[in-house]
């Protein structure tokens, strides 16, 4: 009886023992497969990575070349123009085409006014916490209605001047103004009555909500003496924008 | 005895030890391939944008540089052409503001309160906002041009827009141009879907909401005597000329 005992016993020891064995050799296969398989595929991926980083990196620079060539144009055809005045056909062409680039966001400004900045909520778990935790274009948005409401003259998001035909969306998680892609920190600067747009932006209750300790979104309102917003002349060709617009 | 099960004993753990430690570099290896296709991805989004980005620049900056040509050669007296590209310019600059009726293909979105209700300013706000993000290229709300200073409020029983007060019990017309390929298709199902998610927000509160294709939609200009119009706290910046 004790016999029959042992011996069952050792049978089952060697049963387990065979299916480890079996799962063992089961995942070695698999992982030496994958190193055989993968590493190639790995490599591939490395090396297409690092070819698509420098393609990125030369295409940022060359957009930072083409930013400041702008610059230079449009500075060249300031002085030429300049060099019209006095000459009493061009003086009141010249004066208007000036005063309409002001106010359609085609001139870059300066005055007084204040930078809103907004960021995600640090380390943000969408497990556990709102939705309202990362900044939406809705909230964008609502920075930018407040501003107009108490009498922003001229509003930027993220360095971008924002015209009458401003586009702000977003696609998925990621917010676009003007197509492009924006990344936190968002900013959103204005040049306005300072105090007013900064109280009102402090008061907002909806503002109040989604900076609380619970939601987590990070703000700060900084007065500026002397902000100074770019044309929207650096942001692309106005003209792809009004392309339907035949004036009567 | 003891020692031979001992010995199995070990053998068996080392065993379980190996298959952890492959089972766990198998999962690592998964989850490490699937992050960089992650990050490929999003690195391939990036280099599309930067390189419409740059095209559009580079348009614009050829542009800029014909433009320079024509000014130079009538500086020196060889073309005329430079006071007709003024004029273009500034209108093109007029129309760009919003200071400037247009007409075109477009949607009109007609807005009702219940008896009894009240218009919400953010619900207007939500219209506006969305069809800006659609591509609109000239936005009118009763006729006020929305314009990038334009503001939406609500202010006891009145809606401020450009600071021209409307009454909150009555209709509220938004009208916008756009593509006329877009409308059909993705426009108006869109906007469809605005107007759901509003009345489901709001429940009674939420208007009725009519929405149509237009083929002739006009937008008025914004009149100049509009507070949306002020730009005396706005400083032209010098800049500096290159060499």
């Amino acid at each position: 009886m004790g016999y029959s005992e042992d011996m069952t016993e050792k049978k089952k020891r060697s049963i387990y023992l065979s299916i480890l064995m079996l799962v063992l050799g089961l995942a070695l296969a698999a992982f030496i497969r994958s190193l055989l398989v993968g590493r190639s595929s790995i490599n591939d991926l490395v090396s297409a990575y690092q070819e698509t980083v420098l393609e990125y990196e030369a295409l940022q620079a060359q957009n930072q070349r083409l930013i400041e060539q702008n610059d230079l144009l449009e500075s060249k055809i300031a002085l030429l123009i300049s060099n019209l005045d006095g000459d009493e056909s061009y003086e009141e062409v010249i004066k208007e085409r000036e005063y309409y680039a002001l106010i359609s966001g085609m001139a870059a400004v300066e005055g007084s006014g204040i930078r809103v900045t907004l960021n995600d909520r640090l380390e943000y778990d969408p497990a556990r916490h709102p939705i309202e935790a990362i900044v939406h274009d809705k909230t964008v948005l609502h920075v930018i209605d407040i501003l107009k409401a108490k009498g922003a003259q001229a509003i930027a998001f993220n360095g971008t001047r924002l015209t009458a035909v401003a586009q702000i969306g977003c696609i998925g998680p990621t917010i676009l103004c003007y197509n492009n892609r924006q990344m936190p920190p968002y900013v959103i600067e204005a040049i306005g009555p300072m105090e007013e747009m900064a109280s009102a932006i402090a008061g907002d209750a909806y503002l109040n909500h989604i900076t609380s300790s619970e939601v987590g979104i990070r703000m700060s309102i900084n007065l500026v003496e002397n902000l100074a917003l770019p044309s929207f002349s650096r942001t692309g060709d106005y003209r792809t924008l009004i392309t339907l617009l035949e004036a009567r | 005895m003891d020692k031979k099960k001992w010995a199995q004993r070990v053998g068996i753990l080392a065993i379980c030890i190996l298959l952890g430690i492959a089972l766990a570099i198998l999962i690592k290896g998964q989850n490490t391939s699937s992050l960089s296709e992650q990050n490929m991805q999003d690195l391939q989004n990036n280099v599309i944008e930067y390189q419409r980005r740059n095209e559009e620049l580079s348009n614009r900056n050829a542009q800029l540089q014909n433009y320079i040509r024509e000014l130079e050669s009538d500086l020196t007296g060889e073309g005329n052409e430079v006071l007709s590209r003024l004029i273009d310019e500034r209108e093109s600059y007029a129309i760009f503001a919003g200071l400037r009726s247009a007409v075109n293909s477009g949607i009109v979105i007609t807005l009702s309160t219940a008896p009894g209700y009240k218009m919400k300013d953010s619900v207007i706000r939500e219209f506006v906002n969305e069809l800006s993000a659609l591509g609109a290229q000239a936005i009118s709300i009763n006729d006020e041009r929305k314009v990038a200073t334009t503001e939406i409020r609500a202010r006891q029983d009145s809606i401020l827009i450009n600071s021209v007060a409307f009454d909150r019990e009555h209709d509220f017309e938004i009208k916008a141009i756009m593509r006329p390929d877009d409308l059909e298709q993705n426009v108006l199902p869109y906007l469809k879907t605005v107007s759901d998610s509003i009345a489901a927000q709001l429940g009674d509160e939420a208007p009725t909401v009519r929405i149509e294709t237009l083929a002739n939609v006009e937008i008025p200009a914004l009149r100049e005597d509009r507070i949306a119009y002020q730009y005396d706290l706005l400083k032209p910046v010098q800049q500096n000329t290159a060499p």
